[in-house]
């Protein structure tokens, strides 16, 4: 569908421009220790952390940036304490980003707001949706990632998972790729508070397992 | 006590100790297994404080508040929240200096006759003035 004339042009970020933005936050907000505690981060920025009931449930959403961009609504539901997973980190992570990354597009959405939070949340999934494909979710995604698995604690781990069972990446090179990184996902996931997949996606994308080509990583 | 703290909102005073103890709103709620929604609209206001002085003790307790005077100003707060003063009482200058006394009655404190003398001069002035607007 054909963008509105009024609605902001963004430009379609590089991955290393986007890890850059989430150093820099890491550094100037959380600090060194693992997991990176993102809520404290958020709440010394000043943005309120709002669990919205049932937000999960009626917007397939687990969080949300209010239309101001001064509240982080989460998704809370008192029967399964959904505030609480660890996917309401990544959520959190994920809506520092477009505060961050694409803040032109709320400015844009702003009108849009009736007071009511679901709705809001239903309208701009819809139009982040209709106007930018998933770019800017897949921008948002790529710095939260970045932002909440350190690469070098990642490779560290990795490291100390293959010292730990006595194997080589040659080794594991022997194996199913997909087994082998949701096995070290597995191991390693908790270090970081993040859930199994998104520790493998890391994996995956920061070029740890399997290692790229020109990865400096360990070789084995 | 100074007129800050008298002014302050009982859920800035929530929100500003819990993080002063460098924990978020996800961290306290897990830790002491209290409602994050509950916990966070009291933050906002939008939830009045408990009236159980236990309860509130609790909570005290909870946020690291063990001095006892800053306990009985966390108490007082709480009071005023749930009997929220009227903006222009706070912003008017005679007023706050006499807040003590209020928090004092409301605690069930018996103020002295002086201060008691003083509360009602006020009171009969500030509708005096009232009813002056209104005309």
């Amino acid at each position: 569908m054909k963008k509105p004339d009024d609605a902001p042009d963004l430009r379609v970020l590089g991955l290393e421009d986007i890890r850059k933005e989430a150093e820099s936050f890491r550094r100037l907000h959380c600090g060194e220790g693992l997991p990176v505690d993102i809520d404290l981060a958020v709440e010394k920025t000043g943005i309120r952390v709002v669990p919205l009931p049932r937000m999960r449930e009626e917007c397939k959403k687990d969080a949300c940036v209010s239309p101001y961009g001064d509240t982080i609504w989460v998704t809370y539901d008192p029967h399964t304490n959904s505030f609480f997973d660890v996917r309401t980190r990544f959520s959190m992570a994920h809506e520092v980003a477009h505060l961050i990354l694409h803040r032109p597009f709320f400015e844009w959405m702003r009108g849009r707001y009736d007071d009511n939070p679901l709705d809001w949340v239903r309208e701009i999934r819809q139009q982040s949706e209709q106007y930018y494909a998933s770019q800017l979710e897949r921008e948002a995604d790529e710095f939260a990632g970045r932002l909440l698995v350190p690469v070098i604690c990642l490779r560290e781990q990795f490291n100390a998972v293959l010292a730990e069972v006595g194997s080589t990446v040659q080794d594991l090179r022997r194996h199913n790729d997909y087994d082998v990184r949701n096995r070290l996902a597995l191991k390693i996931h908790k270090k970081f508070a993040v859930s199994v997949q998104c520790l493998a996606m890391r994996l995956l994308l920061e070029g740890v397992y399997p290692p790229l080509p020109d990865s400096s990583g360990e070789k084995g | 006590m100074n007129d800050d703290h008298k002014l302050e909102r009982f859920g800035d005073f929530l929100r500003k100790r819990r993080l002063s103890l460098g924990s978020s709103l996800r961290a306290f709620c897990q830790s002491f297994g209290e409602d994050p929604s509950n916990w966070s609209k009291m933050e906002r206001g939008l939830l009045k404080p408990p009236s159980s002085v236990s309860r509130l003790c609790e909570m005290a307790k909870r946020l690291g508040i063990e001095e006892m005077e800053e306990k009985q100003r966390f108490l007082d707060l709480a009071d005023a929240e749930r009997g929220r003063i009227p903006e222009d009482i706070q912003k008017n200058k005679r007023w706050v200096s006499h807040l003590p006394v209020f928090f004092r009655t409301i605690r069930g404190e018996v103020p002295t006759e002086e201060e008691l003398l003083k509360l009602a001069d006020m009171i009969r002035e500030d509708m005096a003035a009232r009813d002056e607007e209104a005309r």
